[in-house]
C-alpha cells in the first residue's frame, strides 16, 4: 500500500476540493474524474445528479484488477512506513550545485545504511513525532526520547536507575573524536560537522518540498528559487546558543508599520491598492491581446522596449524575442513578423509631398519605404527607384514569398559615385547607373502616395482604438503632430468605414514629437502601458525576482494615500524594509532602512539535521583549517539575503550572522604577517651586512 | 667582574643563574617548536606529510600535545622565576638595567648600518650588551608574554571559552601559530647567526655553558663594558 500512494495525485484532487476521493485516487484503487470545486456551494454528495455536463460531480472509476472475486481489495499497510514516503514532504533540492552531484554523492549516511525516517522520527498513538534534536527530552518530559537523539545513539545515556549504561541503538559506532579539542563539543553541535550540506564560498540555495511544492504535479516551481531558501548557515541555536547549520530565509510581504510593529497586509488587498502595478506583465498581455482584436491589424502587435519585442503568447503569457530595430526612442509600440517589427501603424498623415520629394535631411526610414513602394507603384523610373544619401543607397526590398501581407523593406547599401555630391535625392537606378528623378515627378508620385494611404492609415488607427476601447480602455487615444485621435463611440452605429469614426482635435497637452499610443488623463496624454509598467517589465522579464524600487514605491504611495491609522505602509524583504523616508538624503523621499531595532525584516532560520556524513566526510575531517583557516567557508562564507526585490544587497560573512567581528581577525593576521616579514628581512639584511663587511675586512684588514 | 683580571685570560660574562635560566629557556622554547611544527601542520593538508611523519615518532597527536604542554611548563617557570631574577635580586636588577634600551642603542643602529654600508670606518663600540642583544632579550621577552597568554587559552579552552567569549579565544590561537613562526624564524636564523655561524664564532660560543669569554672578545665586542 505504501508503496503504492502517489502523493502527487493526492494534492491535484485536493486542490480539485475531490477531499472526499483524495485518498481512493492517490492509492490507485481508481480514477477519479471532475472536481467537486467546479460544483455549486450548496451541492450535497446526496443530491440527483444535474443535467447540466459542466456540473457534473466527482466519479471514481474503479481500478477491476485491484479487487478479488468477493470483491475486496488487498491493503497492504505497512507498519515500517519507507522513507519515500515521507519525502513527498520533507525533500530539499540544492538549486546551485552541479546536478551531477546527485550521484558523485551518497546520501544520509543512515538512509545509505538501510535505516528509514521512522527508524529515528518514531510517534506512538498521540501521532507526536520525536525530532530528535537535543532539548527533546526536556521539553517533552520523557527521558527515552534522549536515545533518539544524535548522541543517544552513538554515546549512549545512562538511562537505567542502577546507573547502567544502556549503550547506542542498533550498534551506532561511538565516536572517536581523536585529538579534537573539547571545546568543540561544547560550542557545536553534532549536526554543525556531520550534518546538510558542505558550505561553500558562498551559501547554496535549495528548493524544499513544503516551499516550492516539489514532487506535486503541474504545482512545483522549478523554475523559480523562490521563496530563496539558503543552506548551510551557521547560526547560534536556541537554546544553548552552540552552532549548528541552518536554511535561512527571508520573509517578504507588505506590510503597516505601527510601533516598530509589522502587521502584514493580505496579499488580495494589496492587489486591490497597487492594481497593476505589480504585474506589468498580465497589463501588457492584455493591452497586447485588445490590439489583436482589432480588424484593421493583420499582424501581431508587439510592444518594443529595451531591445525586446514582447507579445502576446496566449492564455495570458507574454513572449519575448530579440529586436534590434529601431523603431524610435523609448518603448514602442508595434507590429510583429516573423520576428521583424514595424510601427503599428506608418502614419502618413503628418508627410508633406513638398518636404519629402526634395529633402533637406535624411527621411525616416519608414517614408523612404512608402515613396519608393509608390514610385515603383507608378513606373515612376526606368529601371529602379532608389534614394541616394551620402554615399548609401536605399532601396525597396519586396518579399521574396507570395504572401501579400508580408512587408517590403528598404535596404541600405554603400555607394560611391564621383557624379553624385548632392546630400539626398530619389533617383533611378539603371544598369548600375544612377540618373536624378524629376522633384515634381516624385512629388506628384508622393501626393497619390498619400491620398492613397491616409484613410487606410485613419482605418487603422481607428481600427485599434476601437478594439482598446472594447477592451475597456476606454480614454484610448493616438497623438501625433499636435493632434488627438480619439474614437466617437455614439457615431460608431451610423458610419460605414472605421476611419470616419476617429475624432480629431488639437493636443494641448504639450508637445508630442513622435507618434504615441496613450491614454488621457484631464487633457494629458500619459503612455499607454505606464512608465513605471515598462520599466519594471524592462527590468524583470525572464528574471525569477519580480518587484523593482519604483513600483515598490508606487504601491507604497497607494499605501499611505489612504487612511494610515493602521500605520505606514511598508515593503519587507531580503532582511530590511522599504517604506518612504522623510530626509531628503532618500531618493525621493524613499528608501530602505534595517534598524536593528526592528524585528520584523530579520531572516528567519530552522536547522538542518538531515544528511549525515560520516566520520571521513565531515567538517574538519581534513584538519583544522578546514574551519579555522582565513577563508575557510565555515567562518567566511557569504550568505546573500535574497528576495523578490531587484535591488542587490551586500552579502554577509557567516561570521557577522554568528554575531562575530570579522575586521579585527582579519587585521590581526595582517599585521602579524607584515610583522614577521618585516622583521625577518631586517634581520637577514643585517646578518648580510655584517658579513658581507667581515668578508672585506678579512681581504683587506685596512678597512 | 673577574676578582683578578690581569692575571687571566677570560672575563667572566654570565653568572650560574644567568646560564641556568638560558639552559631551561632554551631547551624548553627547542622542544615547544619541535613538537609545534607537527601541530601547526595537522589541519593544513598540504603540509600533511610532516604531521604524518612526525605522528608515529610521538605515539600520536595526543602525545605531541602532551610534550608541547610540559615544555611550555618550562617556559613558564623560567619566566616566572626570570621575573623574580629581575625585581628581587641585585644582579637581575643590574642585569636588566643594562637590558633596557637606551638613546645610544638606536645611535648604535644607525652607526652600524652606516658601517654595513661603508659609510663608517669602524662599527659602534658597545656596552655590556649590544643593541642586537638587546634585541634578542626583548624579542624573547615579548614572545614569552604573547606565547604564554595564548598557548594558555588554548590549553584550558574550557576555562577560557566559559570566562571569554570565542574571538579572544580564535584571536589567540591565530596569534599563538603566528607568533610562533616569528619566534621560530628569529631564533633559528638570527639568534643562531650570532651565536653559532657567525664566523667569529663558530661553530658555537660556549658561553652559555661556562659563562667566560677571552679578554680579545671582550676588548673586540664590548670595549665600553671592558674599560668600566
Amino acid at each position: 500500500m505504501a508503496g503504492r500512494q502517489n502523493q502527487s495525485e493526492w494534492a491535484i484532487q485536493c486542490a480539485r476540493e475531490n477531499f472526499r476521493w483524495a485518498a481512493t485516487a492517490a492509492s490507485g484503487v481508481g480514477v477519479v474524474e471532475n472536481t467537486a470545486a467546479a460544483m455549486d456551494n450548496a451541492w450535497s454528495l446526496a443530491d440527483p445528479a444535474s443535467e447540466d455536463a459542466t456540473d457534473e460531480p466527482p466519479t471514481v472509476d474503479y481500478n477491476q484488477a485491484r479487487f478479488d472475486s468477493k470483491h475486496r481489495v488487498f491493503f497492504d499497510i505497512s507498519r515500517r512506513m519507507p522513507a519515500e514516503r515521507c519525502y513527498f514532504c520533507h525533500s530539499v533540492s540544492d538549486s546551485a550545485a552541479d546536478p551531477r552531484n546527485a550521484w558523485r554523492h551518497d546520501p544520509d549516511v543512515h538512509v545509505a545504511r538501510g535505516m528509514a525516517c521512522a527508524d529515528c522520527h518514531r510517534n506512538g498513538l498521540n501521532h507526536m513525532m520525536v525530532r530528535g534534536y537535543d532539548g527533546e527530552p526536556a521539553a517533552e518530559g520523557d527521558p527515552a526520547v534522549k536515545t533518539l537523539t544524535c548522541e543517544g545513539c552513538h554515546l549512549g545515556e545512562e538511562l537505567e536507575p542502577n546507573g547502567q549504561t544502556m549503550g547506542g541503538r542498533l550498534a551506532a559506532p561511538r565516536p572517536k573524536h581523536e585529538g579534537l579539542p573539547v571545546v568543540h563539543f561544547q560550542k557545536m553541535t553534532c549536526t554543525a560537522c556531520h550534518s546538510g550540506p558542505a558550505p561553500d564560498k558562498e551559501a547554496h540555495r535549495v528548493r524544499t518540498s513544503r516551499a516550492n511544492r516539489l514532487g506535486i504535479h503541474g504545482k512545483a516551481t522549478w523554475e523559480t528559487d523562490m521563496p530563496f531558501i539558503v543552506a548551510p548557515v551557521y547560526l547560534r541555536q536556541t537554546p544553548d546558543s552552540r552552532i549548528a547549520p541552518h536554511y535561512m530565509t527571508w520573509p517578504a510581504y507588505w506590510a503597516r508599520i505601527k510601533d516598530g510593529k509589522a502587521n502584514v497586509i493580505p496579499p488580495e488587498d494589496v492587489v486591490k491598492v497597487a492594481g497593476d502595478f505589480l504585474n506589468p506583465e498580465t497589463h501588457l498581455v492584455a493591452i497586447l491581446e485588445a490590439m489583436n482584436q482589432s480588424e484593421t491589424l493583420a499582424d501581431t502587435p508587439a510592444f518594443v522596449d529595451g531591445g525586446k519585442a514582447f507579445r502576446a503568447g496566449g492564455y495570458g503569457t507574454l513572449l519575448a524575442s530579440e529586436c534590434k530595430e529601431n523603431l524610435g526612442a523609448g518603448p514602442q509600440w508595434a507590429r510583429w513578423q516573423n520576428g521583424a517589427v514595424q510601427p503599428l501603424v506608418i502614419d502618413v498623415q503628418t508627410w508633406k509631398a513638398d518636404e519629402l520629394a526634395a529633402p533637406s535631411k535624411l527621411p525616416d526610414t519608414f517614408q523612404i519605404l512608402r515613396v519608393l513602394e509608390g514610385l515603383k507603384y507608378d513606373n515612376a523610373a526606368e529601371g529602379e527607384p532608389v534614394f541616394a544619401s551620402e554615399g548609401k543607397l536605399h532601396r525597396l526590398v519586396e518579399p521574396a514569398s507570395n504572401d501579400a501581407s508580408a512587408w517590403s523593406k528598404v535596404a541600405v547599401a554603400e555607394y560611391t559615385s564621383d557624379t553624385l555630391k548632392v546630400k539626398a535625392l530619389w533617383g533611378d537606378l539603371k544598369e548600375g547607373k544612377l540618373t536624378p528623378l524629376a522633384t515634381d515627378a516624385v512629388k506628384a508620385s508622393i501626393q497619390t502616395m498619400l491620398e492613397r494611404e491616409t484613410p487606410a492609415c485613419s482605418a487603422a488607427i481607428a481600427g485599434i482604438l476601437l478594439a482598446l476601447k472594447q477592451a475597456g480602455i476606454a480614454e484610448a487615444a493616438y497623438v501625433n503632430g499636435g493632434k488627438v485621435f480619439t474614437i466617437a463611440s455614439d457615431k460608431l452605429g451610423e458610419v460605414e468605414t472605421l476611419d470616419q469614426a476617429l475624432v480629431e482635435a488639437d493636443y494641448a497637452g504639450g508637445q508630442i514629437e513622435t507618434p504615441t499610443w496613450a491614454v488621457m488623463k484631464e487633457g494629458k496624454a500619459s503612455p499607454l502601458l505606464p512608465d513605471v509598467l515598462s520599466e519594471a517589465l524592462k527590468e524583470t522579464y525572464g528574471q525569477e525576482k519580480c518587484l523593482t524600487l519604483d513600483q515598490i514605491r508606487q504601491v507604497l504611495m497607494s499605501l499611505d494615500s489612504g487612511d494610515k491609522s493602521q500605520g505606514e505602509g511598508a515593503y519587507v524583504s531580503n532582511g530590511f524594509y522599504y517604506h518612504h523616508v522623510p530626509t531628503t538624503r532618500a531618493r525621493n523621499g524613499f528608501g530602505w532602512t534595517n534598524s536593528p531595532e526592528a524585528e520584523f525584516p530579520r531572516p528567519y532560520s530552522w536547522p538542518i539535521a538531515h544528511d549525515v556524513r560520516p566520520a571521513g566526510q565531515s567538517l574538519g575531517a581534513r584538519g583544522c583549517q578546514e574551519c579555522h583557516a582565513m577563508d575557510a567557508p565555515f567562518f567566511f562564507s557569504l550568505v546573500a539575503s535574497v528576495g523578490p526585490t531587484m535591488t542587490v544587497f551586500q552579502k554577509a560573512e557567516m561570521l557577522d550572522l554568528m554575531g562575530r567581528d570579522v575586521k579585527i581577525f582579519v587585521k590581526t593576521s595582517s599585521f602579524f604577517k607584515w610583522l614577521i616579514i618585516v622583521t625577518m628581512s631586517l634581520l637577514v639584511l643585517h646578518i648580510v651586512g655584517d658579513l658581507l663587511r667581515r668578508l672585506g675586512r678579512r681581504q683587506n684588514p685596512k678597512n | 667582574m673577574n676578582p683578578d683580571p690581569n692575571e687571566s685570560r677570560y672575563v667572566m660574562r654570565f653568572s650560574l643563574e644567568f646560564r641556568v635560566q638560558h639552559i631551561v629557556l632554551f631547551v624548553s622554547t627547542l622542544a615547544l617548536i619541535v613538537t609545534g611544527i607537527p601541530m601547526w601542520c595537522i589541519g593544513r593538508p598540504e603540509y600533511t606529510f610532516w604531521s604524518q611523519a612526525a605522528r608515529p615518532f610521538y605515539g600520536g597527536i595526543d602525545a605531541i600535545r602532551q610534550v608541547h604542554r610540559w615544555a611550555a611548563v618550562g617556559l613558564i617557570v623560567v619566566s616566572i622565576y626570570h621575573i623574580y631574577y629581575i625585581l628581587l635580586t641585585r644582579e637581575g636588577r643590574r642585569e636588566f638595567w643594562e637590558l633596557l634600551p637606551k638613546p645610544k642603542d638606536f645611535v648604535d643602529v644607525a652607526r652600524n648600518s652606516f658601517y654595513f654600508l661603508h659609510l663608517r670606518k669602524a662599527p659602534p663600540r658597545f656596552g655590556r650588551y649590544s643593541y642586537f642583544e638587546k634585541f634578542d632579550y626583548w624579542a624573547v621577552y615579548w614572545g614569552c608574554v604573547i606565547m604564554i597568554g595564548s598557548g594558555l587559552t588554548l590549553w584550558f579552552d574550557r576555562y577560557a571559552l566559559t570566562h571569554i567569549s570565542w574571538f579572544p579565544y580564535e584571536l589567540s590561537r591565530l596569534i599563538h601559530s603566528d607568533e610562533a613562526i616569528l619566534a621560530a624564524l628569529a631564533l633559528l636564523i638570527w639568534h643562531f647567526y650570532n651565536v653559532h655561524f657567525n664566523p667569529s664564532v663558530f661553530p658555537g660560543a660556549m658561553t652559555w655553558w661556562h659563562g667566560r669569554i677571552t679578554r680579545e672578545e671582550m676588548q673586540e665586542k664590548h670595549p665600553l663594558e671592558q674599560r668600566r
